[in-house]
């Protein structure tokens, strides 16, 4: 994804100590804000006004089972930015959780 | 479901699994020609998943598990949505996960019908690879 930015993400005014962070949501429906560009956030900004947002643009109407991801790790939606120590460039993967039987689960029963 | 109305719902679904979102989910996309969605899971372990959706969207996909090279997935099968089967259908072993086709025709999930998922947010055919690709990951990290 090419990064687009209109100004550095850190600094670039003064007295500014607000860090931002450069965030892009891929969802299976589409990627917010697009293909190409990241959206700008600053660090203190709570993680699902993000998820809102592309909910909105993307037209996803239910949403409430769905988990968002950056790399591995699970992210708790009512922390901003800064709690869940993301920063720079984040790509937070979001989609519906996997679930079902799983090999543990009911399907095992047959076995 | 005729394929003049299968091929579209597919074509249509698989769209969004453009280069960037494949990059950033680690996949390399091997086919993508209806009824065929096969990518490649880069990871620790590698998968290989073909989905095949003839039937797409009146039926979920069938979802197989192979190595990179395209034969069947040798190795343990690691758990979590993944069973070693062999599933009663396809005797193999198959990924127990709603919106598989393999999980709603085994015996325990009959009462779970593809129905109450259909056309959910979430529930194309992108969105249940990404949901078996990061099942893979969690239980192959």
């Amino acid at each position: 994804m090419d990064q687009v930015l209109e100004k550095p993400l850190h600094g670039g005014e003064e007295h500014d100590c607000q860090r931002d962070v450069a965030v892009a949501v891929l969802t299976p429906s589409g990627i917010y804000p697009d293909e190409d560009d990241f959206r700008r956030v600053a660090e203190d900004e709570v993680i699902k006004t993000i998820l809102d947002a592309a909910a909105e643009k993307l037209r996803l109407t239910n949403t409430a089972d769905w988990v968002a991801r950056a790399g591995e790790r699970e992210l708790d939606n009512k922390r901003t930015f800064r709690e869940e120590c993301l920063s720079g460039v984040v790509e937070i993967h979001w989609h519906k959780r996997e679930g079902g039987g799983g090999a543990r689960g009911s399907c095992a029963a047959e076995f | 479901m005729h394929e003049a109305l299968a091929r579209p719902n597919f074509e249509t679904d698989v769209a969004d699994l453009n280069d960037v979102m494949a990059a950033s989910y680690g996949l390399v996309v091997n086919e993508r020609a209806f009824p065929v969605l096969d990518v490649t899971v880069n990871h620790t372990r590698p998968l290989r998943l073909r989905m095949i959706a003839n039937n797409w969207d009146n039926q979920p996909p069938s979802v197989g598990l192979f190595n990179p090279d395209g034969l069947p997935l040798t190795g343990p099968i690691p758990g979590g949505i993944f069973h070693p089967g062999p599933h009663p259908g396809t005797g193999k072993p198959f990924v127990c996960m709603r919106g598989t086709q393999e999980f709603h025709t085994h015996g325990s999930h009959l009462n779970e019908s593809w129905a109450q998922y259909r056309g959910q947010d979430g529930m194309g055919l992108v969105g249940i690879l990404l949901q078996i690709v990061t099942g893979w990951r969690k239980i192959t990290r």
